[in-house]
């Protein structure tokens, strides 16, 4: 069973929890946007719905007091600038929806949002590991770079010597390198 | 890995030389006793440094509790029960002292003694003080022990003016301690001479178990010409990477140990980061330098890795 948390203020079109498609949702419905983070951290939803009249300043804040939490967000809301909505899409929301919703639509969104959610979590692993291996790449070369100078090895013998170290540690080349560089600098 | 140091501190002169200011320091984890330890200044005669500067030899203290010790409280919080201090002269003027704490558990198997000769006996070394830990029959030995030039650890470092280092201290035949150090658990031995006026004579001795090493790793540099070469470096584990760095010839003046043979002055390098640390990787992120000065010449410099 999954946990929505629902933070409405828009009384005119309530959310209609009643017609999500499965019954897999526990929903919890607030409406004081300054519970939020509280309620976040004690019901741990799985998905976050805010249907709200407009957007303040308050809700950004809220919103990117969250983008680490992982969650996907879907917002409905019945007006949005530009400004406001470039900050929604740099707070991670999931799916962004102006001037309401259809009763039948809101199952789609939720499918939108969660695969727009994982999406995003891929490309941002990707680029993890991409950071990793560019810092990795770079700490390497200083390390060889420290063998060539300080054993007169060639590049070739420094790369072989950093993968016997890193091998006989059972440990990546990446990790090694930063020893290495730690090992220097105590006799810099 | 544990090892029977804890904490090493370096205290220098202040801009008038009446009193020790901080310098440098290796704390690990004990941010507090850092903390209480770096806002501490040390008149002459004051406090363990000050003491050590005043005395003109290394000195033990055994006990905290009631004694000149100024970090009492501190250092009970942090489990740290005795310190050595180390001063370092040239000619009569202090350079620095080096401080070296260590805890006092049962996991800690180890004995940091100060050796000297005296007028009535100049030929000979006794125990001017030592810590032993939980070694009680190992120092009951040690202090009616005597060693002459060349004989045991403290013998072979006053015979030769180096640092000695000994692995297999209870198998070899210069030990004279061997078997009463082999049944207290002792592997590992290390002698510094400490430079001192006219036929007076001090060496340090750091004694340890393989449990619990003095530190992650031992070097003994000497000056070559104009290069410093290693010629010892020790760790309980082989340290391939270490290995390649002993094999480096060093200038004076240039790197870390290039600048204590340039000053004479001791020093502590690495550890800036702590978070960097990995202790699972047996890191050797930081380093105490000890210069061994005789007659205003440096004769070699003792690493100790941690």
């Amino acid at each position: 069973m999954r946990n929505l948390l629902l933070i409405e203020n828009n009384e005119t079109h309530p959310f209609p929890a009643n017609d999500l498609i499965s019954n897999d949702y526990r929903v919890r419905k607030i409406n004081d946007i300054y519970s939020f983070i509280l309620h976040f951290k004690e019901f741990n939803p799985d998905i976050i719905v805010l249907n709200l009249t407009t957007i303040t300043d308050l809700i950004l804040t809220e919103l990117n007091n969250l983008s680490s939490q992982s969650v996907p967000i879907i917002i409905y809301t019945e007006e949005c600038s530009i400004n406001r909505i470039n900050h929604l899409i740099n707070a991670e929301v999931s799916f962004l929806s102006i001037n309401g919703f259809s009763c039948s639509s809101i199952n789609n969104h939720i499918d939108i949002a969660f695969a727009r959610f994982n999406h995003l979590q891929k490309l941002k692993t990707a680029l993890e590991e991409a950071r990793t291996q560019l810092e990795d790449r770079k700490q390497i070369d200083r390390a060889k770079a420290i063998l060539i100078k300080t054993r007169n090895f060639s590049e070739d013998e420094a790369y072989h010597t950093l993968r016997k170290l890193a091998m006989g540690r059972n440990i990546t080349l990446g990790e090694m390198a930063r020893n290495v560089i730690a090992m220097a600098d105590l006799l810099k | 890995m544990k090892t029977f140091i804890k904490v090493t501190e370096i205290w220098i002169p202040g801009k008038d030389r009446t009193q020790l200011e901080f310098g440098s320091g290796l704390y690990g984890a004990l941010s507090e006793f850092k903390a209480a330890s770096e806002q501490q200044r040390f008149p002459y005669n004051e406090g363990l440094p000050g003491k050590a500067w005043a005395a003109g030899h290394p000195i033990v203290l055994k006990e905290f509790k009631d004694s000149y010790f100024k970090r009492t409280l501190a250092a009970t919080k942090a489990g740290l029960t005795c310190g050595i201090a180390l001063p370092v002269f040239s000619g009569e003027f202090l350079l620095a002292v080096v401080v070296f704490l260590c805890g006092d558990d049962d996991e800690h198997a180890g004995a940091i003694e100060v050796w000297c000769n005296d007028s009535t006996n100049p030929d000979s070394l006794q125990v001017l003080d030592g810590y032993y830990g939980t070694l009680h029959d190992f120092e009951a030995i040690s202090k009616i022990t005597r060693m002459f030039k060349g004989q045991g650890l403290p013998g072979m470092a006053w015979q030769s003016g180096m640092p000695v280092l000994i692995e297999n201290i209870a198998d070899a035949d210069d030990f004279k301690r061997a078997s009463d150090a082999k049944l207290a658990g002792i592997t590992t031995g290390l002698s510094i001479p400490v430079a001192s006026g006219n036929d007076q004579v001090y060496v340090m001795t750091f004694l340890s178990a393989k449990a619990t090493p003095l530190s992650k790793r031992i070097q003994i540099w000497r000056p070559d010409g104009d290069k410093l070469v290693c010629q010892t470096g020790y760790s309980k584990h082989s340290n391939d990477l270490a290995e390649i760095f002993e094999t480096v010839s060093i200038k004076k003046g240039i790197g870390a140990l290039g600048r204590v043979w340039l000053t004479g002055m001791p020093s502590i390098t690495g550890a800036a980061n702590d978070s960097l640390y990995n202790p699972e990787l047996d890191n050797l992120s930081s380093m105490l330098a000890i210069p061994v000065i005789e007659n205003g010449k440096l004769k070699a410099i003792v690493t100790f890795l941690f």
